[in-house]
């Protein structure tokens, strides 16, 4: 997701073609080898000169060929490496012809041009180590350093060892014979420094390695066998081991991977401590008390001050690299805690600005020293290369940058932590818009949920001042009938009365009506609400019945009450159930033919009452059954009888209130019957009314 | 029940702004004996109150200027009216407004559409007249 401006560099693809190139070189420089091995040394021109600078030839045309052919950046580190074989390749040639001749002077003019190949290999591990100088922890200095040190003591104790041993040697000799070791810890310095650094190992790396380490075991024989003035035993061996020293070197000059060593650095990689290099150190820190052993047991004891010298190098350089590790892990601490602080004010803040300034803040204190910033998309980036860039992304479009100077970042180790930072900002940005996008949803939902209210309130106002409207016209309609059929203001005759009678009557239904839609309005509008008392269930039933049979009469209609001489005492609302039964009452009544019968039972039940409403009327048809109690419903048969269609759902409201049950059931022409159990006790209170 | 059995007669004042609802009352009341003061808004009806001290007061609860509940107040808080009897007349159905109408010092109250019987039988019932 980085635009990042260091950009690892370009990892050499190994083509067939180069790792066929790199083969052949592998195969002629071990047959050279083996060559050199097998052929006796008492053939000294094919020995000593042929198969030598074969080897040498061999090696530094490989290394030249591989710059040449992999164009490496900055050749200069491999040109410096090429330089320290061919100084080998001429000392090798000097040295041939004085092995021809069956001469081995020492200290003689091949030594300058060997010792020359020293500084020369270090040169170019150096140009190596400052290419990729932004790599690394800083920390492997001093692990280099540590390995140097001990090294040098090593180094000394061989070279003590030869001028102590070795009486035949001139001044001169003794310079020479001591420079060997020296320059060898100079090349383990500048190798290490380097190989710790870099934390990639391809082949032409481990090649070098393999090289230097060959050249180092076959200096070490020299040295240690006093191999410089006589042709001993081991001589070959060491002379193999330089060779083969060389002939990787080339080799590593050769793989298509040498590029890497000046590669560039793809910024700050933590060291990887494996079980190995941690048990090479271990080992490594080990030379300075082997050496007081050695002195311990032969009594020799010339080296101890040396010895202690070293040993208080090290154990400073250890302390300093501790210090060095506290540092980071507590950087890293810190790290870590900006950025889940980042982290938290991200998931607080919504807007955009506070966003920005977040992350701003985070990639401040993560690059220290560092100008860290987060520019928008729309600001230009200004074109300097010494920026490390993280692009933020809101769906998959650059919103904007975090930039910061890349040389602090590099040091800081902050690279990871700055993508990190924007890929935070990222997410935050693509949340706050998912959450205005929610929002907005939500609010036009809380506008619209506001006026199908305000339509709803309009609407039970408007029932409500419409009904009131009505009652006034209606009481002057009901209550000039009735002064009229009153004799006081003069007599009607009997059709008159009939007449205004009818006037009377429809006014009251009217009111009725007005009642039930005022009803049904309180009910949806969830107001109904109730005044409960302990009633007497029969006492109820009883009254309605009473109340229906005038009217029932007319119609020749029986209306018979069936119950227990005594029923549980209900907390209920008494006008309700009034009304729940004068609707079922007269509804029962209404379409039930002259000289049939409704019968109203009252039974108790558990912890309840058992109400049923039965008629002999023309029932109703099965399908309709489920739309019985709905509002302004009405079953296809009532015929020409009149009503709302709410009586019904005005009944199914008031026993639900009451946390009862209805149901029908009916025989189409032959009756129905309303099935209503009621609890004596509310087992919801719907009211806040407290029943003792 | 003749109206020249008792004199002076008794005085009710009547407010309501349907022309029709007022005559309907006043001829009730009047036919029972009584004799009847008609206005037609609140404020008719308190001036009307002031001027002559009724034995009882039918109040429409809607009513312009002032409604029922304001007259009620207003005839309650007057020393001379304090203790005149007041029946509300209301097309509202809420619970509340019958409260209302007790906390505002009626004594009774009759739902229209009421019946002309009805009314006098309240009327009988306060003023302790058969």
């Amino acid at each position: 997701m980085a635009r990042a401006t260091l950009d690892p560099g370009p990892v050499a693809a190994v083509s067939s073609a180069d790792a066929r190139l790199w083969r052949r070189g592998a195969w002629c420089a071990t047959a050279v080898l083996a060559a050199f091995l097998v052929v006796p040394d008492s053939y000294v021109v094919l020995h000593a000169v042929v198969l030598y600078l074969a080897v040498d030839l061999l090696a530094l045309s490989m290394v030249l060929y591989g710059v040449f052919r992999y164009r490496p950046r900055k050749p200069l580190a491999w040109l410096l490496i090429a330089g320290g074989i061919a100084a080998t390749t001429v000392g090798d040639l000097l040295f041939g012809i004085h092995q021809a001749r069956g001469t081995y002077p020492f200290p003689s003019s091949p030594d300058v041009f060997y010792l020359l190949a020293y500084p020369m290999y270090a040169g170019g591990l150096l140009v190596a180590s400052r290419a990729r100088a932004r790599e690394g922890e800083r920390g492997t200095f001093i692990d280099a350093g540590i390995i140097t040190i001990n090294a040098t003591l090593f180094a000394s104790l061989v070279v003590a060892s030869q001028v102590a041993e070795n009486e035949d040697l001139t001044l001169a000799g003794v310079i020479v014979a001591s420079a060997y070791p020296l320059a060898d810890v100079l090349l383990v310095a500048v190798a290490f420094r380097f190989l710790l650094f870099v934390n990639s190992r391809p082949v032409s790396l481990r090649m070098l390695t393999l090289g230097l380490s060959f050249v180092l075991l076959g200096d070490f024989l020299y040295s240690a066998r006093g191999l410089f003035t006589s042709a001993g035993e081991g001589r070959g061996l060491a002379d193999a081991l330089l060779l083969a020293g060389v002939a990787s070197i080339g080799l590593a000059g050769l793989h298509p991977s040498m590029t890497v060593m000046t590669a560039e650095p793809s910024g700050p990689t933590p060291t990887r401590y494996s079980v190995r290099r941690v048990v090479t150190l271990y080992l490594i820190s080990l030379i300075p008390v082997l050496v007081l052993a050695i002195q311990a047991l032969t009594g020799n004891t010339r080296y101890v001050w040396l010895t202690l010298v070293a040993l208080v190098a090290v154990a400073g350089l250890v302390i300093i690299r501790f210090v060095d590790l506290v540092g980071r892990t507590l950087r890293a601490a810190d790290r870590g805690s900006t950025l889940s602080q980042l982290g938290s004010e991200l998931l607080v803040n919504e807007g955009r600005e506070e966003l920005f300034a977040s992350a701003e803040r985070a990639a401040f204190r993560l690059v220290p020293g560092g100008d860290a910033r987060v520019l928008e998309a729309s600001v230009e980036l200004p074109d300097e290369p010494e920026l490390y860039t993280a692009a933020v992304e809101v769906d998959g479009r650059v919103v904007a940058n975090v930039v910061a100077d890349a040389e602090p970042t590099i040091e800081q180790g902050a690279f990871d932590v700055l993508d990190t930072v924007a890929r935070a900002l990222s997410l935050a940005l693509e949340r706050a818009d998912l959450l205005a996008v929610q929002r907005a949803a939500t609010d036009s939902l809380a506008e619209q949920n506001a006026q199908l209210l305000e339509l709803d309130r309009m609407k039970d106002q408007l029932v409500s001042s419409v009904s009131h409207e009505l009652r006034t016209p209606l009481t002057s309609i009901g209550g000039y009938a009735e002064m009229l059929l009153d004799d006081e203001f003069g007599e009607l005759n009997d059709e008159q009365k009939e007449f205004v009678g009818v006037i009377s009557r429809n006014s009251r239904r009217l009111n009725r009506i007005i009642d039930d839609i005022l009803f049904a309005a309180k009910v949806d509008a969830g107001k109904l609400s109730l005044e409960r008392t302990w009633i007497d269930l029969l006492e109820v039933a009883s009254a309605s019945v009473t109340a229906a049979r005038p009217r029932a009469e007319d119609g020749q209609v029986t209306v018979e009450l069936v119950a227990p001489d005594t029923v549980e005492p209900m907390f209920a609302d008494h006008t309700r159930l009034t009304q729940m039964f004068d609707n079922l009452i007269s509804n029962a009544v209404k379409f039930t033919p002259p000289g049939g019968t409704v019968t109203v039972t009252l039974a108790g039940a558990v912890d309840g009452v058992n109400v049923t409403v039965t008629d002999t009327g023309v029932g109703i048809p099965e399908a309709e059954h489920d739309r019985l109690f709905e509002k302004f419903f009405r079953a296809s048969t009532v015929g020409a009888v009149d009503g709302t269609g709410l009586g019904l759902s005005i009944v199914k409201s008031i026993v639900e209130v009451h946390d009862g049950t209805i149901a029908v059931s009916s025989i189409e022409g032959s009756g129905t019957t309303f099935t209503v159990d009621l609890p004596n006790r509310p087992t919801s209170l719907h009211d806040k009314e407290v029943y003792t | 029940m003749s109206a020249e059995d008792s004199a002076p007669k008794q005085v009710i004042l009547i407010a309501d702004d349907d022309e029709d609802i007022l005559q309907l009352v006043a001829f009730r009341l009047e036919r029972s004996g009584y004799t009847v003061i008609k206005a037609r808004d609140g404020e008719e009806a308190i001036e009307a109150a002031r001027k002559q001290v009724p034995d009882l007061a039918v109040l429409d609860v809607r009513m312009p200027k002032f409604d029922g509940f304001e007259v009620t107040r207003a005839l309650r808080a007057d020393e001379a009216t304090k203790r005149v009897p007041v029946i509300l007349l209301t097309a509202k159905v809420q619970d509340g407004d019958v409260q209302r109408g007790f906390d505002a010092g009626a004594d009774d109250y009759v739902r229209k559409p009421f019946s002309p019987q009805e009314l006098r039988s309240r009327v009988q019932a306060i003023l302790g007249r058969r």
